[in-house]
Parts: C-alpha cells; structure tokens; sequence
C-alpha cells in the first residue's frame, strides 16, 4: 500500500523542530530514521497531518565524550553506532547488541533518537539505556533537561517526552575495566523482534561481582530491570554454580501471551538467557 | 484474549453504579470515546479513537451497557468497527463489592481484535489490550474522584 | 523562525543524483523513493514487495550505503545520490558477483536479485573476510522465495574467496 496524503517540514536546527512542535501540537510527527514510521504510513495504520523530517538537523548528530560520559547524538545512524571505535571503546554493550536489531540496510538508516524515542517493546537499545543506567537529553521550549534511562519508560510506546520536547541526545557513563557486558537475545529469525531479550551490565572487584543491572526487553510493555534476582545473584555470588537464583523473576516479570510465546514461556526464557550471560562470564 | 484484575476504589458501590450507567460519566472514562449517542435504552453508538505508538485507529463502537444485577454486576460490551484498519470486539464484567475502605471492582473481560491491526500488531495485541482497559478504570477513578 | 520553513505539500521540485546522472523531477510529498525509481524514472530493476522494509527487494544505495527505498520518501533523496541495481550493473561494479550468481544459480525468477546483490555488495566491502555464517547473517533481511538460499550464499562465498585471492597477489 502507498502511504495517504500528508504535509512536511524540514527543519534546519533543533529550535526550528521545537517551533514546528509548538505550532502544530499533535499535528505533527518526527520522521527521524522512518524504518518504523514509514512503515506504518505505508500500510496505512498511521495517518499523521504533517511529518517534521529532522534528518537535516546537524547538531543532533556525533558521537562525542563529555565528563566522563559518551554522548550521542539524536540523529546518529544504528550503522555509525555499531562500527565506532568510541563507542565500542566507551560502551561495548551497544557493539555486541547492534549485529542483532534489524538488518544492515534498516541499520543504515535508523537511530539511536528514534529507537529510544519510539519505545518499541521489542527494541534492543532502550533496554541497553537501562542496563547502562544511561540519560536522555531533551530539549523543549523551557530548555535542556535530562531523564534516567530507568525513568524513561513509562508504558506501551509511551515515554517521558512531552509533545513539544525533542529527543536530542544519550549520554551514557563511560565504560571501566572493572565493568563486564552481556547480551543475549531469542528470535526465531536473525534479525526478528526478539521473543525475549536481556542487556546486563556488571560491576566487579577482583573475582566478585559487586553489581549486577539485567535488563530484559519484550516482557511487558517496556524494559524491565530486575532488581532482585539482580541482588540475589550477587549476594550468593560465586555460588551460583550450584543454584542460580532465578526464581525471583516470576514475580519481576509479567510477560504477555502473544502468538510467539506465551507467558510462562517467556518468563522460562529469561531465565535461559540469564543463565547463559552468567555461565560466559564464570568461564 | 482474556484480561482480568481486580481494582480498590474509595467509593461506595452505589456511587460506582451511578457512574457506570451514566452516559456523561461513562463517556469520559472510556479511552479516547470522542462522542458517544443513545440509541435506546442501553444502546450507544460510540466513536473511540485509540493511539498505540505510530498507529491510529478509530472505531465506530456499538455498545451496550448490560445492568446484570444492580448495584453489583454490571457488564459492557462494544463491537468496533474501524474501516480497512480491522475491528474489535469485546465484554468487560464487572463486580462490586463493598469493603471497609470503599468497593473492591473485580473485573474480566474478553476482546477479541481482527484485521490488519491485528495482523500486523499481533505481537502488541495483548499489551495495548491491558493498557486500553487500565486506562479505563484510571478514568473511571478520575470521574469518580471529581464528584 | 516556523515562519520562513517551508511547508511541503502536493507536488515538490527534486534535483538528485541517480545513477551518476543528475535528474530533476517533479514528485508528490507522500511519494517513496522506489515508487519514484519505477515510476517517475523507468528504473524497474528495484522492486517492492511489502512496502514495510522486510523484504529487501527495494534495496538501494543512498549516499552509498544500501537502504530500504520504500522507507524514505523522494523528497528526502534530494540533493543526494541514489545508485540502482541498473546502475551498478551498468558501472561493472557487480560483475564478479553477476558472474557468480550465474556460475552458482543463485536467482531463479529474479525478484529478490537486485536486492540481494546490493546487499551482498555492501557485505563484501564491510566485511570482506566474511564467512557463511556472515554471510547468512548480513543477508538475513532479504527474502528469497525461490533458491532456498544455499546457492546464494555458495555464490557469495564463492566472490568473498576470489576477491581475497586478488588481495594476496
């Protein structure tokens, strides 16, 4: 199908995006990367009155360390983020997790802003930002504001962003060497929104593990950290061998049933890939 | 699909009853129900637009409010029609029961959506679902906390 | 500072590189970037198939870098450079992979071709050691309905191997 009749907007700067914003309220939608956005255009589930392309927006791209945290812009491509020597260097998260969200030529196109803006429950990168423990840069008619990761998502595609705020940025503390990754996702195709999927992060002092965030994505409506299995893997931290504390994430996660998996199924999953992560890092 | 919880209201179940058979009042708790017109008795002709993310639908609703056995059983039931986009069905049932802080509403509902939202959202299907009827009972509380 | 944006609606002028040419073009707003490939400019080679950026079957370079062409409007191509299967054949810049996707019968109706060998392209360039594995992974998002893809990959393989060889000497 062909996308229906819409108005459209090129804004040069940041305040030219805001002023369109404010003028035309929900009216408008932001065409960032458009690999989600044209989609739904195209089938004709979205009908928006006028497109504010922010593709010509230079200031929201770049990829940058500022005080201690990697800073990247709105706008950057999926694609610059998984080749980049500063982001593998100061978040190796997002290099091991770019290979799996879509595929090369949607890579290409898409963005970091777009991706975390969106909010797709299956998406890989906002549960990145929570492992992260990562901030959102904001920018509305009263300025610049930042928002936790963990604050971020609100509900099913719904974030802290107001109508008339752009995403501008993600600044990310900068990875250590007491820092180790992991990241595991379930498809039934390379590629596919994943059935589940979990970003850890984990913090060490020699061989104990001193901190733990796990991150799971498509068990609900947004990205859920789970704080106690978190906890409770620390605190028996080597044991883990014998017994994994798992059982807690029965009650950490409400997954829905959908045609791909169901509920028990997926909390079981997360399990698996919780396992999996703890078993490559005991190794 | 089958959805269900149970929701604490300070209220009695006799102020719930009124709101939920009042047209006025039930207009406004239902999500994004831009009109809402008699017909008869506890038929309505309803227009609900609903926005999940990128995609907007909106659906020409008929429904029917079913007073089973005031004022604790209370049932709604609408059929949504939404053009090429697809349609949805579905029956909330509702039971009051007075506590000591107010009414405990428990409810279930059955919906059922088909057509192209359905098809390509399937995987979104069951979580808009609760969050369409957790708005519901958040606007419910609202109308509710007003008067 | 709203005042002097411009608000674009009904048809809009477009001046855009296509295939080394530069093409001037009047097109609708709401018009994708293969439908004006196909429509407006007669280069068919680029096909659409699910019109949601599944398929691959619209793959085309923008700026270089392969790109779902039913994912972006024409408008947004402006000032750009679009390169097409028509093109790329045309420059002999997929001829090792052409000869190899004949060798091997890596096409068989040919939909998902054009997609395919620019996919390929772009896999080769950025991962020129890449083995089957790779090689599946980065072509994962192009759908083929006929060869099963075993044929497709040997093809691949096959110019991966040659164009190291070349390396070597």
């Amino acid at each position: 199908m062909k996308a229906a009749a819409f108005h459209y907007m090129q804004p040069k700067t940041v305040d030219e995006a805001l002023g369109c914003l404010e003028q035309l309220g929900s009216d408008a939608t932001i065409l960032a990367g458009g690999q989600s956005l044209m989609a739904s255009l195209n089938m004709r589930l979205s009908n928006p009155a006028v497109l504010i392309d922010i593709n010509a927006i230079d200031e929201l791209n770049g990829i940058s360390t500022v005080e201690g945290r990697l800073r990247i812009g709105a706008m950057t491509r999926q694609a610059e983020l998984e080749y980049s020597p500063l982001v593998s260097q100061h978040a190796p998260l997002i290099t091991m997790v770019m290979p799996h969200i879509a595929h090369p030529a949607i890579r290409n196109r898409g963005t970091i802003g777009g991706s975390i803006a969106f909010a797709d429950p299956a998406a890989e990168l906002p549960a990145c930002l929570v492992a992260l423990n990562g901030q959102v840069v904001a920018q509305g008619p009263n300025g610049e504001r930042r928002i936790a990761a963990t604050e971020f998502f609100q509900d099913l595609f719904e974030t802290a962003l107001t109508d008339n705020e752009l995403l501008t940025a993600i600044e990310i503390p900068m990875a250590n060497e007491n820092q180790r990754f992991g990241f595991r996702e379930l498809a039934r195709r390379h590629g596919d929104y994943a059935m589940v999927g979990l970003c850890a992060s984990s913090d060490w002092s020699s061989d104990n593990l001193t901190e733990l965030r796990l991150a799971y994505f498509n068990v609900g409506p947004r990205p859920v950290l789970a704080e106690q299995t978190a906890s409770d893997i620390c605190r028996i931290w080597p044991q883990v061998r014998n017994e994994m504390p798992l059982d807690q994430l029965e009650s950490e996660l409400d997954p829905p049933d959908d045609l791909n998996a169901s509920s028990t199924m997926r909390v079981h999953l997360a399990k698996v890939l919780t396992r999996r992560i703890i078993e490559e890092w005991l190794s | 699909m089958e959805l269900s919880g149970e929701i604490k209201l300070e209220a009695t179940p006799d102020e719930i009853w009124h709101v939920l058979n009042d047209p006025v009042a039930l207009q406004r708790c239902i999500p994004g129900c831009t009109a809402l017109e008699k017909r008869d008795t506890n038929t309505f002709l309803a227009t609900i637009q609903t926005k999940i993310g990128p995609v907007n639908t909106q659906f020409s609703t008929v429904l029917t409010v079913i007073p089973v056995a005031p004022p604790t059983h209370y049932s709604l039931t609408g059929e949504g029609q939404s053009g090429i986009s697809g349609f949805a069905k579905g029956t909330v049932n509702i039971e009051l029961k007075a506590n000591a802080a107010g009414t405990l509403l428990g409810y279930t509902s059955q919906v059922l959506i088909g057509g192209k939202v359905a098809q390509v959202g399937s995987r979104l299907l069951t979580a808009a679902a609760k969050k369409w009827v957790r708005q519901f009972f958040d606007s419910l509380e609202a109308v509710f906390n007003e008067n | 500072m709203s005042d002097s944006l411009a608000v674009l609606k009904g048809d809009n002028n477009i001046s855009l590189t296509v295939n080394g040419e530069s093409i001037s073009e009047r097109v609708p707003v709401r018009r994708n970037l293969a439908d004006f490939l196909r429509l407006d400019l007669g280069l068919t080679g680029t096909h659409v198939g699910c019109e949601h950026g599944v398929c691959g079957a619209c793959t085309v370079r923008l700026d270089g870098k392969i790109v779902r062409s039913c994912l972006i409007l024409a408008i947004q191509a402006d000032g750009k450079r679009v390169d097409t299967i028509e093109g790329l054949s045309d420059d002999g810049y997929l001829e090792d992979l052409q000869a190899s996707f004949h060798a091997r019968n890596g096409l068989q109706c040919g939909f998902c071709t054009p997609g395919i060998l620019l996919t390929a392209a772009e896999l080769i360039e950025t991962h020129p050691d890449a083995d089957r594995e790779k090689i599946r992974e980065f072509l994962s998002g192009n759908y083929c309905r006929c060869t099963g893809y075993h044929a497709i990959v040997d093809a691949i393989e096959s110019v991966v191997h040659s164009r190291q060889k070349k390396r070597e000497l």
